[in-house]
């Protein structure tokens, strides 16, 4: 049976990066996601399963975002107090609104419920097939189909609404007017 | 913002493309490289048991000899030591092996780095609860990790051989060592150089202060 390639961790690292920002809602997390996948992947060999590389790294980056996400739960946290302590390796980007633009994305798609979000980062993100994404998230096609369907709308509406009103006055308009634009 | 024409048209299209720009950072990139090549090291060294022809041994050599030549000549002999934040972020990682057993006398733990040994912290509240070892950049980190009852976790990390470069950080003094503390992607990090090695705590959810104190205890 075909043995992962540890390389593909390299190979596909930006790909799983971006999965797991929009998974996380954060560059920091994501970072944390990705190295503790890798690190959990290169424990030992492991057998593809009929499954293609990045399918497997999704499914590995899945499982391991639900289950420290779960740990971290459990764990009472202090709250740090840093004042005047110093950030190290400041990010810079010669295109500030781009990254702007890229952060919202992220978290937009970070704020969609578990089973939805999983769905789009796995189609939209990583790049699977429906085929792949199921078989990586344990789910059927249809269910991913559907998922994705409002995954994307949601995330189109989160996007068109930042200055929009508030879903209350936005409803009461919508019944008013009949004339609204439809964000569906 | 389904295009009614097109039900199947995927309306966030245009953002997601956006983001594909988006790659992973270099300190990411760096980590896991790094592992990568750890855990291929055993199957590489398998693959140097295969006979080969002799000449094929001899051009390799040469060709290894004139890249490492050039690699002197070209690059300017630079500095290629990982970073403070880059061995911060291994004793952030989950521990691969269990804590060594305490020395007599109960302060220090049997682990060491170069003669430095860890401390045992019991008096602090702190137990040690296991370790792992890393190699970045050709630097071997070694770790031991300690936990608090409400179950944070504290990653001590030693680097073998020449210190690590300084990082840019608030400086304060503690029995005259000078403690760096800085924040490495959400985490607290101290540092300090003893015996010319560099030495660090990294941890999530503990504050600058009590890891100070740590450290001040371990200089």
């Amino acid at each position: 049976m075909p043995r992962l390639d540890p390389q593909a961790l390299v190979e596909h690292l930006d790909r799983l990066y971006r999965a797991a920002w929009a998974l996380c809602g954060s560059r920091e997390d994501a970072e944390d996601l990705v190295q503790e996948t890798a690190s959990r992947v290169l424990a030992r060999p492991r057998q593809l399963h009929g499954q293609d590389e990045l399918a497997y790294l999704m499914r590995a980056l899945r499982n391991t975002f639900l289950l420290t996400r779960r740990t971290a739960s459990r764990r009472p946290q202090v709250r740090a107090t840093l004042d005047q302590v110093d950030a190290v390796e400041p990010r810079s980007t010669t295109r500030p609104e781009a990254a702007l633009a890229h952060r919202e994305v992220f978290e937009a798609i970070a704020e969609l419920p578990e089973d939805f979000r999983l769905a789009l980062v796995a189609v939209d993100v990583v790049g699977l097939s429906y085929q792949e994404a199921a078989a990586a998230l344990d789910t059927r096609e249809a269910t991913i189909a559907t998922r994705l369907h409002r995954a994307r709308d949601r995330v189109a509406r989160r996007l068109a609404d930042d200055d929009a009103p508030e879903p209350a006055a936005r409803d009461a308009a919508r019944e008013g007017s009949g004339s609204e634009r439809s964000l569906r | 913002m389904s295009d009614p024409m097109n039900p199947n048209r995927n309306p966030i299209e245009a953002e997601l493309a956006g983001v594909e720009a988006v790659q992973a950072p270099d300190s990411l990139r760096r980590a896991v490289r790094d592992a990568v090549c750890e855990a291929e090291r055993v199957p590489a060294r398998r693959g140097l048991r295969i006979p080969r022809p002799r000449r094929l041994v001899l051009a390799g050599g040469a060709l290894a000899t004139l890249v490492l030549v050039l690699a002197v000549a070209l690059g300017g002999g630079g500095s290629t030591a990982p970073s403070v934040a880059d061995a911060a972020q291994v004793a952030l990682r989950p521990a691969t092996a269990p804590a060594p057993p305490a020395r007599a006398g109960g302060h220090l733990l049997t682990a060491s780095v170069d003669g430095i040994a860890y401390p045992t912290w019991t008096r602090t509240g702190w137990h040690y609860v296991g370790a792992r070892s890393d190699t970045l950049a050709g630097h071997r980190i070694h770790t031991v990790f300690y936990t608090a009852p409400n179950g944070t976790r504290i990653g001590y990390a030693i680097a073998a051989g020449d210190a690590l470069p300084l990082p840019q950080a608030r400086v304060v003094r503690r029995r005259g060592v000078a403690i760096r503390v800085l924040v490495v992607h959400g985490a607290t990090v101290v540092t300090w150089r003893r015996d010319g090695h560099t030495c660090i705590l990294a941890a999530r959810g503990v504050d600058a202060a009590s890891l100070v104190r740590l450290a001040s205890y371990s200089t």
